[in-house]
């Protein structure tokens, strides 16, 4: 349970990403910016950490105006129906993850709060079913703390 | 484009990293635990926002540009630049219609009419005739303007002159003469059509470099007081405002020789030589001339004409000689092999001074004798500087050099202790030739188009003394494929000076000689490349 005291002196972003449940430990995330409620979320700490990653991660590279190096090439091959097994999106997962990584690390500076720097992302999971890759994600923070993310998307088979 | 950019795409990084760098110091500042990172703040908030800013820093930027004479060449609203450079008597040109006259050469002599408006086309480029022309078989019916006699050129050659004019402005559209032109619905008989003398007037529309070689003129006053303010005044001129390039020796200078007059060693001062570059390129002239048979020479018959100062003033050479009724574009003509130039100051009551008979070479006041070698003309009933023949000669000069005089010598803006004489500048005549070696994966170069521009820099150059291969490198990068390279390139010059020539060669930059003896000087002398002189070849990879 946080309460106000959690937010003093921390830096903070508006939520864009949802949990769903946050009581639980894994949750499905859903996009937070236009909802029902009209209201507004901040997130901070790790959350904050898991919603950099997410936002970098599955911007494809090189679709940014101004900044054609961020991003990766995951969701591009997620979209085209390359990723046809486990192993292959284990794959693409870490060597993608790896550029992220340089990114995202690029904008922390030694003087953030540990847990407001980013240290690393592990897939936890792959599922490939009814039309949907959801990857279960764990993104670490140099403080050790991390956030698990299930993120759904949308898949298309090529044969 | 206008000051305000059509476009984000008109916006530089820079510019957008500047606004954007700025937006998060300012939010830094005012919200210190805001996130900039990634994030939402940042990609929805900032970067947005900085993209919407930056049109109006740019927009800044380019009005800061367009009122800067530094950065002039940067300015993208010429608009607003134009209405700038108003307050310093600087107008920018907007380019000029080319005009001149095409010979159509048919096979049979008949009557033809050629439709006002009528379109010809010569490497891409249209021309239209300027009226109706008729073209008449006999003299008697030619009564107006626009009727023309039909004349005999060879066997089954007939030809009459039409006068054509660009379809659009822009120095491109300078025919030279023999060029081919195709009209779009061919007349009967016809055989075939050419430039019969250089288009003329045809100029681009200046570009904000161009204006800014000029600027300092322009902001000068227009008093006859030193260099800028003489040049400034000249430019004032109606018919003068789009010289291209003036050059002012006087006292001191090494190319001045009208004021070493005395018995005294040293100059003596109070003379000025203007040399003149009116346009990109001299104009030719044909005429006939009375020609005197002077002797046998080795290879056939010398002789000689004689060319008064009012044949094209300021004149450089004879492009060719051919005997009468012969065409001179499609005849190699008779080899020209001395030019002695002379003055004459005859129908002048005031009139420069001069030390030596080629002090007036290039001016208004120059004559020439002219020797050639006739090899064709059967000389045994010939008696030797007594017979005569009619040749038809073709002059190359640049034009203005008869106006700019009398400018120069008026009364009221001559300074009454010296006298200015005004002279054609010097022609150095390159030739170009670079190696392309061509990328499979890229298009094949458009030469018309490199070619062009090759000349339109040289022809810009001014009084500069040297061209650089570096430029032109740079310049036909601009027209071949990425992956494409310009190999070689080869720049030779052909200097014509009062009693000669110079010849001057160079792969990596072409330096006017040093020559104030023979006038031969960086401020006398300017490039001069015409289309046909520069040659584009090919390396296999």
């Amino acid at each position: 349970m946080v309460d106000l005291s959690d937010y003093f002196d921390r830096t903070y972003d508006v939520a864009a990403l949802r949990e769903e449940n946050p009581a639980a430990t894994t949750t499905l995330w859903a996009q937070d910016l236009y909802n029902d409620y009209l209201e507004g979320v901040v997130c901070f700490g790790v959350y904050l950490v898991a919603q950099r990653f997410l936002l970098k991660f599955f911007t494809i590279q090189g679709s940014k105006p101004r900044f054609p190096d961020d991003g990766c090439r995951f969701l591009r091959l997620v979209r085209s129906g390359r990723l046809r097994t486990e192993l292959e999106v284990y794959s693409e997962f870490y060597f993608n993850e790896s550029l992220i990584r340089t990114q995202l690390q690029a904008e922390d500076l030694d003087t953030d709060p540990l847990d407001e720097q980013y240290d690393y992302s592990e897939l936890l999971d792959v599922q490939l079913a009814s039309g949907h890759l959801i990857l279960k994600i764990a993104t670490y923070t140099r403080a050790g703390t991390s956030r698990t993310i299930l993120a759904p998307l949308p898949y298309v088979v090529t044969k | 484009m206008s000051v305000y950019p059509d476009s984000l795409d008109d916006i530089s990084d820079e510019t957008f990293e500047t606004v954007y760098e700025d937006a998060k110091r300012l939010i830094a500042e005012g919200h210190p635990n805001a996130s900039t990172k990634t994030g939402v703040i940042n990609d929805v908030v900032l970067l947005m926002q900085s993209e919407i800013s930056s049109a109006g820093h740019q927009a800044t930027e380019n009005i800061r540009v367009g009122f800067s004479k530094d950065s002039l060449e940067d300015s993208v609203d010429t608009e607003l630049t134009d209405k700038w450079l108003e307050n310093y008597n600087v107008v920018r040109s907007t380019g000029s219609l080319s005009t001149g006259k095409v010979m159509i050469v048919i096979s049979t002599p008949t009557v033809i009419t050629i439709q006002r408006n009528a379109e010809f086309r010569s490497n891409g480029l249209v021309f239209y005739a300027t009226s109706a022309f008729s073209a008449k078989l006999d003299e008697g019916n030619v009564i107006s303007d626009t009727d023309r006699l039909i004349t005999q050129l060879g066997t089954d050659r007939y030809g009459f002159v039409i006068d054509v004019e660009a379809a659009d402005v822009g120095t491109a559209y300078n025919l030279r003469r023999g060029d081919a032109v195709v009209p779009v619905v061919t007349p009967r008989n016809y055989v075939e059509a050419y430039v019969s003398e250089d288009f003329s007037d045809g100029t681009s529309t200046e570009t904000n470099a161009e204006i800014k070689s000029r600027l300092t003129a322009g902001i000068a006053a227009q008093c006859a007081s030193n260099r800028l303010n003489m040049l400034a005044l000249t430019r004032a001129q109606d018919g003068f405002e789009e010289i291209l390039a003036i050059s002012y020796i006087g006292f001191g200078d090494p190319e001045m020789y009208r004021d070493k007059f005395s018995v005294f060693p040293g100059s003596m001062g109070g003379r000025a030589d203007v040399y003149v570059r009116p346009q990109s390129l001299p104009n030719t002239t044909t005429l006939e001339v009375t020609a005197t048979y002077m002797g046998e020479a080795a290879d056939g018959s010398l002789w000689q004409f004689s060319l008064d100062r009012d044949v094209l003033p300021g004149f450089y050479d004879v492009v060719s000689v051919v005997a009468e009724g012969e065409e001179s574009v499609n005849t190699t003509g008779y080899e020209v092999t001395e030019i002695l130039r002379q003055h004459n100051f005859s129908t002048d009551t005031t009139y420069p001074s001069v030390v030596d008979t080629t002090d007036a070479a290039f001016s208004r006041y120059q004559t020439a004798i002219v020797t050639f070698v006739d090899e064709n003309v059967d000389t045994t009933s010939l008696e030797a500087q007594a017979s005569t023949a009619t040749y038809s000669v073709t002059v190359r000069g640049m034009p203005l050099i008869e106006d700019l005089q009398e400018f120069y010598a008026d009364r009221d803006f001559n300074w009454p202790s010296g006298d200015c004489m005004v002279k054609a500048a010097l022609p150095c005549d390159v030739q170009i030739g670079v190696a392309l070696s061509i990328d499979a994966e890229d298009e094949e170069p458009d030469e018309a188009t490199i070619k062009q521009a090759i000349c339109d820099y040289i022809n810009g150059v001014g009084f500069n003394g040297t061209l650089h291969a570096s430029k032109l490198y740079d310049i036909v990068h601009n027209y071949i494929g990425p992956n494409s390279t310009a190999e070689s390139l080869n720049i030779v010059g052909k200097i014509t000076h009062a009693t000669g020539n110079l010849w001057v060669q160079h792969t990596q930059k072409l330096t006017i000689p040093d020559r104030p003896e023979l006038g031969v000087t960086a401020n006398t002398t300017v490039f001069i490349a015409e289309v046909s002189d520069v040659f584009i070849g090919y390396v296999n990879d």
